[in-house]
This record gives structure tokens, sequence and C-alpha cells, in this order.
């Protein structure tokens, strides 16, 4: 990692050796905040981004993609694989992490998932340290925090007059080198000057190791109390960093067609029936069972890191008000 | 509306009724109410009602059709269990209805920065909200949901137990203002705007699941046999979603506005349920969740109804909506 210090108006410069990358960064519109591409003329001075509405993930794992098309007697086609570059600036601190298990889904586990693998590769992840807690955000509370590098690429600090930047891209590091009035190699990222990190009491969470959590999953009582409210809605799963379920559906025309993955959502019913007609998940205690075990036991276990990422944005949405701080303080009370 | 009176109210019900459980609010961490189960008579100390509700309870109804089931039900809510019942979807004896008066809900996403908040309190006209220690009184009539502002029945329809309160006063309920501005615009021009609504559309189904309405244990999206539209969020298939579930509703709809509230995305979906609920009144001069026992308008076959679509019928040069 090389950790570099630039000046403001160092660092703009800098940016625009990324000429033949899409410059994509957050950018409200109407009640949303998307990402959207942008010119290096209208970022903002003091590189401050609203949180997205919706979840980092699409950028690399979009809602809907075409994996081939097909047509009668005809071998199948592959779409020519996205090679757009793109340098995506101002996520946050979580959604690094959230990428960090969509890697490890997608292309630490065989087989490679190719399409993931080729946007991921040009895509440059640059993300800036919180200047403050959002509104339901809560990584601190599970031994996060809002500085720290994560799943991207880079991470931009404020250091007031000047940027730092810890980085772990080649490309970037070189690229920015000559840019910089000061950088070092660093073996870790609580080495480097971080400026003014926001701090706070983080509310204690109590997280149970994924062998804990595991010892619960027959515990009726529990799920039933904790998905009682729950309407089984996916705006939860769909706008969650970590949420990586897809579903494979064939759109014909006739003889041809095109076969099409797009989210799916564990809360829904439709997810685990089976073509019998049975469903071994019939009722939303068994959903939520699967999103929390998910989440703090099976990714925690497979991959050594947290499935949630403590970004809020399922509070936030939830038509029914579910507070998932809530249901882990509700879960732990049943440890055994 | 007092506090004890709503909670000794609910545990009388729940003991005179012998219910099972009772469906009501409780506040959450920020203050926001948000809805609750209530299994036991004890529980009820947490209940509350104020406006900052969002969910219509009664979206729960169909899933507890084998308990006895204790309700609290400003209008909108006691006219969808109306519905319900007249729908065949759940027993008058099964369901105990808390009557409780309704100043308008708010709609969170006025809030706008303010979002996240704490709330405080409600005062008579206003609310407090608390940010970092800063406090702030904000009117409350200019924070209610659309539905809420143009609501016809906010006191309850039906009622076993009634919690004594000022309710808001009711309007024609079809969101006039919004229509009309849409109707001035050419089809062209309301297309695009149609379309521009459905393109937000994340397809999370958030708002089906949060309408009482919705209850088909099958919705049309999940067929495969025939697949009606795609599973993927492409602009077309949703706008097919919208319209399809606003013609499923019209007639149906009692414009709570629980759908409009849940959408993660901030789809309109208020105006188009408004326009065919309007549309089915002018042509069959009914409004749906008011009287027990009555047939749904598009569930009815009557020798006056209109025939305009067939060019002859009694209500010659009348169109719907134009």
């Amino acid at each position: 990692m090389l950790f570099l210090k630039l000046k403001r108006e160092n660092f703009f410069q800098a940016l625009g050796e990324f000429s033949e990358y899409a410059l994509y960064v957050p950018r409200r519109e109407g009640e949303r905040v998307l990402l959207k591409e942008t010119s290096l003329q209208d970022l903002p001075e003091n590189l401050y981004f609203e949180r997205t509405t919706g979840s980092a993930k699409e950028i690399l794992f979009p809602q809907e993609e075409t994996l081939f098309y097909f047509k009668r007697y005809e071998p199948l086609e592959r779409p020519k694989l996205e090679d757009r570059k793109k340098l995506v600036l101002g996520l946050r601190p979580c959604d690094a992490h959230g990428i960090q298990v969509l890697e490890d889904n997608f292309l630490n586990l065989e087989p490679v998932d190719v399409y993931f693998k080729r946007r991921r590769e040009n895509t440059l992840l640059v993300t800036i340290a919180c200047s403050q807690f959002e509104d339901n955000c809560f990584c601190d509370s599970l031994g996060l925090g809002p500085d720290r590098l994560n799943g991207a690429d880079a991470i931009i600090y404020d250091l007031r007059e000047a940027v730092g930047v810890l980085s772990r891209s080649a490309i970037l590091s070189e690229k920015l080198k000559g840019y910089a009035f000061q950088f070092q190699e660093v073996e870790n990222e609580d080495q480097v000057e971080k400026g003014e990190v926001p701090r706070r009491d983080p509310e204690q969470l109590p997280i149970l190791s994924p062998e804990e959590y595991l010892a619960l999953i027959s515990e009726d009582k529990l799920w039933e109390k904790i998905s009682s409210p729950c309407l089984g809605c996916a705006s939860c799963t769909y706008l969650c960093p970590t949420c990586y379920c897809f579903d494979l559906q064939d759109v014909t025309y006739g003889p041809v067609g095109k076969r099409v993955r797009t989210y799916d959502s564990c809360m829904f019913g439709l997810y685990t029936l089976e073509a019998s007609g049975h469903n071994p998940r019939p009722t939303l205690k068994e959903r939520w069972r699967q999103r929390f075990l998910h989440k703090f036991s099976y990714i925690p276990f497979l991959e050594g890191i947290l499935g949630c990422t403590g970004c809020g944005r399922c509070i936030e949405v939830c038509p029914a008000g579910i507070d998932l701080r809530e249901v882990i303080k509700d879960v732990a009370k049943f440890k055994r | 509306m007092r506090q004890d009176d709503l909670f000794l109210t609910c545990q009388k019900a729940f003991q005179e009724r012998g219910l099972d459980l009772l469906l009501g609010y409780e506040k959450s961490s920020s203050g926001f109410l948000r809805p609750a189960v209530f299994t036991a008579p004890e529980s009820l100390e947490r209940i509350s009602w104020d406006p900052s509700a969002s969910l219509n309870l009664a979206t729960y109804l169909p899933r507890f059709k084998s308990k006895k089931v204790g309700i609290l039900a400003p209008g909108c809510v006691s006219r969808s269990i109306i519905i319900l019942i007249n729908e065949g979807q759940i027993n008058r004896e099964q369901v105990t209805i808390i009557g409780v008066p309704c100043r308008g809900l708010i709609e969170k996403r006025k809030l706008g920065d303010l979002e996240g908040v704490r709330l405080v309190e409600f005062r008579d006209v206003s609310f407090v909200l608390e940010k970092e220690n800063q406090r702030r009184e904000l009117n409350l009539e200019d924070y209610l949901s659309e539905s809420c502002l143009s609501c016809a029945y906010p006191a309850p329809v039906i009622y076993d137990y009634l919690i004594q309160g000022p309710s808001r006063e009711g309007s024609k309920g079809f969101l006039e203002k919004r229509i009309k501005d849409l109707t001035r615009l050419s089809p062209e021009e309301r297309l695009l705007y149609f379309k521009r609504e459905a393109e937000k559309c994340i397809r999370c189904y958030a708002c089906r699941q949060a309408c009482p309405m919705c209850y088909c244990e099958s919705c049309f999206v999940e067929s495969s046999e025939p697949r009606w539209l795609q599973a993927a969020p492409e602009p077309v298939d949703n706008l097919i979603w919208l319209l399809t579930r606003v013609y499923h509703l019209a007639g149906r709809c009692v414009q709570c506005g629980s759908c409009s509230r849940a959408c993660p995305e901030g789809v309109d979906l208020m105006s188009l349920l408004a326009w065919a609920n309007q549309s089915v009144f002018e042509l069959f001069q009914y409004q749906p969740g008011l009287k027990i026992g009555e047939k749904p308008a598009l569930g009815e076959y009557r020798l006056e109804d209109p025939d305009f679509f067939w060019g002859g019928g009694q209500t010659e040069g009348k169109k719907c909506c134009s």
C-alpha cells in the first residue's frame, strides 16, 4: 500500500490523468442519490458526496444483466463483455466493505463470474472517509469504521489543506505519485495520517461468533418474533450492499431470446419454491432466519468478514420499521 | 387522544374479546411509530398512535385468518377492513376494531434533510423534531402525506371500541389538484411522466406488500406460465407492473397511501390510484369500503351500468375521466 499526500489543487489535476476512465460520483436526482457519470469540472471542491440511496453493488453487479443470447439451432452467443473503464469516486467505506463480500462470492469461489470479474478489473473504486455519521448507520458498532479501506482500491482522507490517499492499486499509485508532495509505502492502514475522522461512543451491539449464531438455527420462537412485523418485500435486500442473490430467467421472442440475470431476494416466497410445489422456507420466519444467518454466520464463516456493513439502508427503507440493530440485540438474548 | 385511554381500551378489548393478538404501533428508537404485533395484554403498555405511523395495519389481517385479532383503525384502515370482509378474506367476528381518531400521517420523505432526526412530541397542530440537541417545531399540515391531505374519511367508519379525539376534516378524496394538473398535460406528456416514474422502480414489491388489498397468494408478476412481465426492472415492465396493479385496485383502493410511503424510491403511485378510483366513482357512483355487505363496483353487473365502451348504453356522451 502506498500513502500519498497531495495539495488539493494537485489532487484535482491528478484526476486529469484518468482521461480514459469514465468518472462516476454520487449525485442527487430529486429524492434519490444515484451513481452518475460526471465531468472533472463538476466535482465539488470539498469532495463531499451524499451517500447513495441504493448500494454501490450496482456498479459491479447490476440489477439486470444479459448473460447470453440464444437462437434455435444456433450456438449460444455471449454479449460483448463491458470493457469501459470507470473511476468511481465518493463512495463510503461501508460500500467498499460490501464490494469485498461480493468479490469473495463472485471472484474467490469457483466458478469465477466472468461478468463481475471484467467489471471489477475495469473499475477503480476510490472511497472517501466519512466526515460525519449518517442517520441509522452503525459501522462503528460492528467493529468496522468510517475510515477503513475495506474492498476499495484507494481511500481519501481530508487533511485540511492536503488530501491523503491510501492506495493499494498500482495504477492509482503510479498516476498519483507525480502530483504528490510526499509518499511512502505503508504496511498497515492504521499507520497513516487520517485527519479528522468522526468518532462517537458507539452503541454496543452484541455480535456473536458464526458458530454461536448457527446454534440458534432451530430457535423458532426467536425467528417468529423477529419476522412478525415483516411484510416480505425486498426493499432491504435490493438496497443491501452485500446481498448478491440472483435469479436467471429466459426472455424469449419466438425462436430467439436471452438469458437474463436479475436480483432475487430470500424474502420472497418464490425464491425457494420448488417445482413440486413444496417450499422449504414457507413463511417469513424461515426467510428471516436465512437472511440474518447468511449475513452474520455463513458469510463470516466462509469469508472471514461480516456480511453486514452497518450502512443502515435496510433500517431506513423498511416499511415495517424493522431495525436491524434491535434484531441483533434480540438474537443475542437467545444465546445459549 | 390520551395515551392512557388508548392503553386501557386496548387492554379491555384484549380481555373482553379474548384476543390472540392485537395489531398496533410502538415507538421506534427514532420516536417514529412502527407496526407491532402485541400478543399479551401486559405488552400493550408500549402501544402508541400518532401521525408518525406509516403502514396500513389491515395489510397483516389475511395472515391471521385463524386467530382472533384486534386492530387499531383510523378511517382508512377501517375501510380496508370492510373491503377485506366484503371480499371474503376475513370474518367480521374474528376482528375487533379499535377505532382511533386520525390527524393525517406524516410523509417522511417530505422531511428531506431532516430525515433521520428524532421525533420528540406532537402538539395541537405541530410536531417537534430533534437533531444533535437542536429542536425544531414544524407545522403538521405541511408534512402530511398527499393521501391524507385529500382523505375523505379520516375518522373510523366502523369500530367496536372507539378512542375519543379530534380527527381531520374530510375532503373529497381524489387528489383533485394532482389529477387536474395531470389531465392538463397532453397524452404524450402524461405517458412520459409515468414512464419516468416507472424508471425509478426497483421492483422490490414493497408497495404490494404494504397494501391491504394486495392479498393474492400468488401475484401475477410471479406467474411463469404465462409470464406476464420480466423479472428484470426494465422500464416497460415496470410500467406494466404499476399500471396492472392500479387496474387491480380500481374501486378497491381506499387511498391510505401505505404503498406510497413504503416505496423506497419515491415513485408516484397515488396519482394513478386516485385517478382509477375517481373513474370508478364517476361511472358507478361507488366508493369502496363504506358498507359491509356491499359488492365491489367491478364485481357486480347492474343493468343501469354505463356502457360507453360499446358506444351505447344509458350514459351517452359520458366519457371516463377525460
